[in-house]
This record gives C-alpha cells, sequence and structure tokens, in this order.
C-alpha cells in the first residue's frame, strides 16, 4: 500500500472520528435536551433492534421502497430512452417534466395520502411521482449526448437502428442514466419517508415522530440515522449494479 | 472461375476497384466542399487524398464510405453503384472510435458482431488481426489501458477483421506523436502488401503521402477539385530510413509543397 | 417537432397536456384532480388574500435567507475544498454522504431543537441547498486549467488578482450549475420544512385545503409554486448560458 493510500484512509478515519467525537461531546452539553449524544443514540439503537421495533419499521418503508424505485427505474429509463430516439416524444414528454423536475413535487403527498389513504399503493405511488421526473430526465440527456463518432462507427459498419441502441448508446448512456437512478432513489426515499412523517402512522417515519412526541430523542435519532445508512447502502447497491452490468472497465479503476 | 487464394484475406481474387463520378458536397452555410470529383482509384494500391485544409478530403472518403449523402455524384466499387455504408468498405476514425466498455478483443470483433457472426468464430478471426497489427496479449485490456497509438491499432484491426475489400482511412496517425506515427507507416506499407486489397487514405501531410502512396489525389482548396494525380513510385527495397533520404522521394514532397504553396497564396 | 412541415416549439406541448387536464378534470375522473380551469380561477381568488400573501411573504423570506446563507458558506467552502487535498478529504466523504440522503429525515431533529418557527424552515432550506452547491463549487475549483494559474503567475499578479480576475471566472460555470441545483432543492426544502411543520406558511394553508379536501384551492397553490420553481430554474439556466460561451475553451 502506497504512502497515498495510508493517509487517504487515515484522514477519512481522523474525520468520521471527529464528526462523531463532536457529536458525542456536544450530546454531553446540557443546551438541549433535545441533542443526545452519539453514545445514548446508539445505545436506544440497539435497543430497538433488539425488540424488534426498527427491523420492522423498516420493513415496512422498505417495501414499498424497493417496488416503487425498480418500477420508476423501468418506466422512467424506458420513457427517457424514448424521449431521447424520438423527436415526437421528446416534443411532448420533455417540457412537461421538466416542469415537473423542478415543481417540489412533495408538495403532492399529503394530498394523496388523504384522497387514497395509508397502503402500500399510496406509497408506492409517491415514491414513483418523486423517482420517475429525474430519472426520465437524465436518460434522455444521457442518450441525445452519445459520442456521434460512436453512432458514425455503428453506422459504418452496418448496425441497425436496433443494435446501435443495444450496443452503443445504452451501454455510453449508462454512467448518466445510473446517475438519474441515484437522484431518483434519493427522491423517492424523500417521498417514502415524507408520507410517513406527515400522515400515515407506519414504517421508519412513524419511528421518529412517535419518540418526537414523547420526548425521546435517543430513539428519534437512532431511527434518523437508520434512514439515512439505507438510503446510503441502497445508493451504494446501485453502484455496483452499474458497474457489473454496464461498465466492465470502472472495476478496476 | 475462382482461385484459391492464397492469403486468407479476401473473398474476392482480385481486390476491389471504387470509382467516383461527379461527386459533389454542399454543406449548410452554403459551404461548397467538393466540386465535380471524378477518379477511378486503382485496385490494390494505397491512394492518398491530400490537400489544405478545409479542401473536403475527409468528407470526399465519408462520401465514398457511404456515411454522408452527396449533393449529387454516384460512388461505385466493382462498377456497381454504393448507397450508404456497405460490407466491402470498412472505416478507420481519426478519434478511434473505440467502445470504451469493451476490451480488445471485442471492440476489434465489433464489426462481426454486429453481423451476427457467432462469438467463437469471430473473435478466432479478430486475434488473427490483433496479431496482425502487433497487439498480440493486449486482447482484454480495455481501451483506457492503451496509449493513443495501440488505440488506432484496434481500429485499423476492426476495420481488417470485417475483411472489406476497401479500407478508408481518415488522417489514422495524426492523434499519435511523431515516433509512433512512423512506426506506424511503415507497419502499414508492410500490411498493404500482405493483404490484397484496397486502401483510401486522407492526410495533410505531405510526407506521409509520398512515402505510403502509390498514387496521390491532390485536391484543391475549397471548392474540392481534383487538382493533380502525382505517383511518386519509390523504391520499397529500400529501408524506410533510406526512402526517406532519397532524392526521388525528397523530390517529390518538395514539388508537391511547392505547388500547395503557389494554390494557397 | 415537426408538423406537416412546420417546427412546433417545444413549451407548446405544455399547452397540449394542460388540454388534457381540463378534459380530464371536466370528466371528474377522480377528486384530486379538479379542471385544470377551476384551480385558475381559485388562484386569482386567493393570490390577493391576506392569508396566502402572509404564507408568501414567509415563504420567500425563508426561501431567500436560507439560500443566501448555503451560497455564502457553500461556495467559499467547495472552493477551499478545491484547493486543499487535506480538507477535502476530511469534508468529503460527509458532503457526498448528504448530498444524496432523504433529508427530510433530518427536519424532525431541527424541528426539535429549534422550534416550530421560521428559523426550522431556514436551516430547513440551508440542509436542502447547501450540499450540492458545495460539490460544485469544489468541482469548479479542482478544474481550474494549472496552466491558467502559471500564467497568472508568470504575468506578476498578486493572489488576489488571480483570484478574482482568474480563478473565480474560471470555476464560475460549475458554481452557476451547483447554484441551480441548489436553488431547485432550496425550493423542495422550503415546502417540505412548511410540510413538516405544517402550522405556518404555505404549510399551514396546504395542511387547511387537504383536511377540507378543498381539491382547487391545493391546486392553485401547487400551480403557484410550480410556476415560481420553474421560474427560478429557467432563471438560472439564461444566467449559466451567458456565461457559458466560455466554459468549452478553458484551456
Amino acid at each position: 500500500m502506497s504512502r497515498f493510500d495510508y493517509r487517504s484512509a487515515s484522514l477519512r478515519l481522523a474525520s468520521v472520528a471527529i464528526v462523531l467525537g463532536g457529536w458525542e461531546y456536544a450530546g454531553r452539553l446540557p443546551v438541549s435536551e433535545a441533542f443526545p449524544s452519539l453514545s445514548a443514540t446508539l445505545a436506544a439503537a440497539w435497543e430497538m433492534v433488539r425488540n424488534g421495533s426498527m427491523i420492522q419499521a423498516i420493513g415496512i418503508t422498505i417495501v414499498p421502497m424497493i417496488i416503487g424505485v425498480t418500477i420508476s427505474a423501468l418506466a422512467g429509463v424506458l420513457l427517457g430512452l424514448a424521449t431521447g430516439l424520438s423527436r415526437r416524444v421528446e416534443w411532448l414528454g420533455i417540457p412537461l417534466f421538466l416542469v415537473l423536475q423542478a415543481a417540489p413535487l412533495a408538495a403532492l403527498i399529503p394530498m394523496l395520502v388523504l384522497a387514497y389513504g395509508v397502503g402500500l399503493t399510496t406509497k408506492v405511488l409517491v415514491v414513483c411521482i418523486m423517482a420517475i421526473p429525474v430519472i426520465v430526465l437524465n436518460s434522455y440527456k444521457a442518450v441525445r449526448h452519445t459520442p456521434a463518432s460512436l453512432l458514425e462507427m455503428s453506422h459504418s459498419f452496418l448496425g441497425s437502428r436496433r443494435q446501435t441502441i443495444f450496443k452503443v448508446i445504452l451501454p455510453a448512456a449508462s454512467p448518466v442514466i445510473f446517475a438519474g437512478l441515484r437522484l431518483g432513489t434519493a427522491a423517492g426515499f424523500v417521498g417514502a419517508i415524507l408520507a410517513e412523517l406527515l400522515i400515515s402512522p407506519t414504517g421508519i417515519g412513524d419511528l421518529i415522530t412517535y419518540h418526537q412526541s414523547i420526548a425521546e430523542y435517543p430513539e428519534m435519532y437512532a431511527a434518523i440515522v437508520a434512514v439515512i445508512l439505507l438510503s446510503a447502502l441502497f445508493l451504494e447497491l446501485l453502484d455496483r449494479l452499474e458497474v457489473t452490468l454496464f461498465r466492465p472497465e470502472r472495476r478496476a479503476v | 472461375m475462382t482461385t484459391v487464394a492464397t492469403k486468407e484475406t479476401s473473398s474476392k481474387t482480385a481486390p476491389a476497384a471504387v470509382s467516383v463520378r461527379g461527386i459533389s458536397m454542399i454543406y449548410p452555410g452554403p459551404v461548397k466542399a467538393l466540386e465535380g470529383i471524378n477518379h477511378d482509384f486503382q485496385p490494390g494500391q494505397l491512394t492518398s487524398l491530400l490537400g489544405p485544409s478545409g479542401c473536403g478530403k475527409t468528407t470526399l472518403l465519408k462520401i465514398i464510405a457511404g456515411l454522408i449523402k452527396p449533393v449529387s455524384g454516384e460512388v461505385f466499387v466493382n462498377g456497381r453503384k454504393v448507397e450508404g455504408p456497405g460490407p466491402e468498405r470498412a472505416f478507420v476514425f481519426q478519434d478511434f472510435a473505440l467502445l470504451p466498455w469493451a476490451n480488445v478483443i471485442r471492440n476489434v470483433a465489433f464489426g462481426l458482431e454486429l453481423r451476427g457472426v457467432p462469438v467463437a468464430e469471430r473473435e478466432a478471426v479478430a486475434e488473427k488481426y490483433i496479431r496482425e497489427v502487433g497487439l498480440a496479449g493486449f486482447e482484454r485490456k480495455y481501451p483506457h489501458e492503451l496509449s493513443g497509438g495501440m488505440r488506432q491499432r484496434v481500429g485499423l484491426a476492426r476495420a481488417l477483421a470485417v475483411r472489406a475489400d476497401v479500407l478508408l482511412m481518415d488522417e489514422p496517425f495524426s492523434a499519435v506523436d511523431e515516433q509512433t506515427r512512423r512506426k506506424f507507416q511503415e507497419d502499414l506499407l508492410r500490411l498493404v502488401s500482405i493483404e490484397r486489397r484496397t486502401f483510401l487514405f486522407v492526410t495533410h501531410s505531405i510526407e506521409e503521402a509520398v512515402y505510403l502512396s502509390d498514387s496521390i489525389v491532390l485536391l484543391s482548396p475549397r471548392p474540392g477539385k481534383v487538382w493533380k494525380i502525382i505517383e511518386p513510385r519509390l523504391s520499397r527495397k529500400l529501408s524506410p530510413d533510406q526512402i526517406r533520404r532519397e532524392p526521388g522521394y525528397l523530390d517529390t514532397v518538395e514539388t508537391i509543397w511547392q505547388n500547395l504553396k503557389d494554390y494557397v497564396e | 417537432m415537426e408538423i406537416f412541415g412546420y417546427r412546433v416549439p417545444l413549451p407548446l406541448s405544455l399547452l397540449l397536456w394542460a388540454a388534457l387536464w381540463e378534459i380530464v378534470g371536466q370528466a371528474q375522473v377522480t377528486i384530486l384532480l379538479p379542471p385544470l380551469s377551476a384551480a385558475i380561477l381559485r388562484l386569482f381568488e386567493i393570490v390577493p388574500t391576506e392569508t396566502f400573501i402572509t404564507a408568501f411573504g414567509i415563504t420567500v423570506q425563508a426561501y431567500v435567507l436560507g439560500v443566501g446563507i448555503s451560497i455564502l458558506v457553500g461556495v467559499p467552502l467547495g472552493v477551499i475544498m478545491g484547493r486543499s487535498p487535506f480538507l477535502d478529504r476530511l469534508i468529503l466523504p460527509w458532503v457526498s454522504l448528504f448530498v444524496s440522503a432523504p433529508l427530510t429525515a433530518l427536519v424532525p431533529v431541527i424541528m426539535a431543537l429549534f422550534g416550530f418557527g421560521e428559523t426550522t424552515i431556514v436551516l430547513t432550506v440551508v440542509l436542502f441547498a447547501i450540499w450540492i452547491i458545495i460539490l460544485d463549487a469544489r468541482a469548479g475549483s479542482r478544474g481550474i486549467s494549472p496552466s491558467l494559474m502559471e500564467m497568472s503567475r508568470s504575468y506578476g499578479a498578486t493572489r488576489w488578482q488571480a483570484f478574482t480576475k482568474i480563478f473565480l471566472w474560471a470555476a464560475l460555470p460549475e458554481i452557476l450549475a451547483g447554484i441551480r441545483l441548489g436553488l431547485v432543492r432550496a425550493v423542495k426544502g422550503v415546502i417540505i420544512g412548511q410540510l413538516i411543520v405544517s402550522v405556518i406558511g404555505f404549510g399551514y394553508l396546504f395542511e387547511i385545503y387537504s383536511s377540507n379536501f378543498l381539491m382547487e384551492h391545493m391546486w392553485a397553490l401547487l400551480l403557484v409554486l410550480f410556476f415560481f420553481a420553474y421560474l427560478l430554474d429557467a432563471g438560472m439556466g439564461e444566467l449559466e448560458r451567458r456565461i457559458d460561451y466560455y466554459s468549452a475553451a478553458r484551456g
């Protein structure tokens, strides 16, 4: 291992240590009761895992997440590809999605939950609404920015339209498509959590609001940290998926 | 009547002849890139398209390749009119145009892959040409692990692998350094003598054209017209370094240079 | 796209969607979707009301404050991170974590610590916007061509001159791109913040409308918000375009 790697790794460790240490210290200061220390949060987390409330809550939140993200990924990428490959679909879809992407779609959530209740369907719908616009736009951009030279090369070697799409455009587009999937997944998470925080008393959102309402702050923070770690895990998995499926040349890098 | 080819290169026994008639090209602007190009390219030889920037040489090459549609005129390969790309012509790109996510052997086999040739067969063919361009051992490497010169060899191998009769090369050595370029030129000459195909070569380097070509088509500045045909007739018995110092070579280069200077000024 | 050979500009497709909305709304397919025209009428009704103006004022105030803080803190931080590998390696993991984390989950924390008032909303805006601003400022700062900096030294520029005359301009395209994304995220932040806090600003209005199933009012509010979000995004895009002419040629 070169010196450079040591420095990089130890800096990372130092960074984590500083933040966690700061948290521990700040939590012990008598400034606010609502700010528990790191150790209290960890203890609460452990307890919640033990008594099953954490696992159950994660389960309830994650299922609509996975379903919603899968649907959004498929629908979003397909739509994005269609807008990238067809001028007509582009005309129809892009202005709409541009508006949707800039818009605070979260505002639609209370409405949806109120009208359709707190079930699985609604949550999946919420995740999809939050995730699809950004996935579509990224896929569209990816397709439109396929290097012209590669397209010309495929044409010169007599590649059919279908071959060019699958063998050139898609792999070339995959980094940006996956960037969109990352953003979409993050947005989907926001949607799921928001739906739970606002109205539906289930899942991790409920854990957060419940413990907040009875002023059990370590538990509340534990739930929040769990959410953040969960989303980071999701996104990391997404990264691995991309490298495995589409960009083998990045495995070594 | 067919004779068995002694070298397993082309499915035809004679290399293909390329002809163009009345080719004109106008880009939006309007920019008249080419005007009335008529020429018969000698089969089995390497012909260079040479000229100052903007004379339309790459445009002409791409028209022959079928990648650009001319405003008027026709392209014939072996007497048959062609429009659009075809299996008898293969293009080598100036910026290599390799698939960054595919390794060398997949890139070289790409043309065959597009034709539906089964994996084992196309990889065998690819391996042959990888060896021929001097990249043996690099089959599993990815483009980002290769130097510019090596990437261009992959592009060349890819064009050779589809067994096209006509190879069209668009300033293929312009993106590499001088040393590599010279080596490439020597390797290309060797290739031309082994593979009995027709090579069309675009360059803006006079020396390169004189060194490599059996025939040079000199194009005038925009709108490009066929201005002069020059046949260097260098003795290939000499070593590469000797050739570059031979009076015949130097004179030809100088003549072309003077001609271009007059025209451009 | 073209119809009968005439180029139809892109925004016209929005009119098509609007028409579709109207039709679906008139058909009363779902209670959630009133006709567009009804929503627009309500829009004109509620905008001049005092409740709306107050809510709007609170929102705008919190937004501007939050964005201001995000830019004033985020841009310098990102720039410094781009120049100092040490600080970069220390801070970057956290920025990367938070830029794609569901920040919504952190809003209850802010609420618990800072109460139900405007401070929480401002902090939520900062929370949503700052990370991408830092990241893009960092990218702009890292991407500075070394030859530009060498050139400035060779012509005897002072450090301040080099910074203001060259460095900032060279990093500007990325910085602006980051701010643009930050602005959009800030809109989501200010809305989500208000939704969760729900007793002030638009959150309060949403609460009232939704619990009374006043769908037309809901949509009127949403239209206002969507419109402003789009304006902001487009406006920033225009600004980016103004300086974009040199972004490709930065040595």
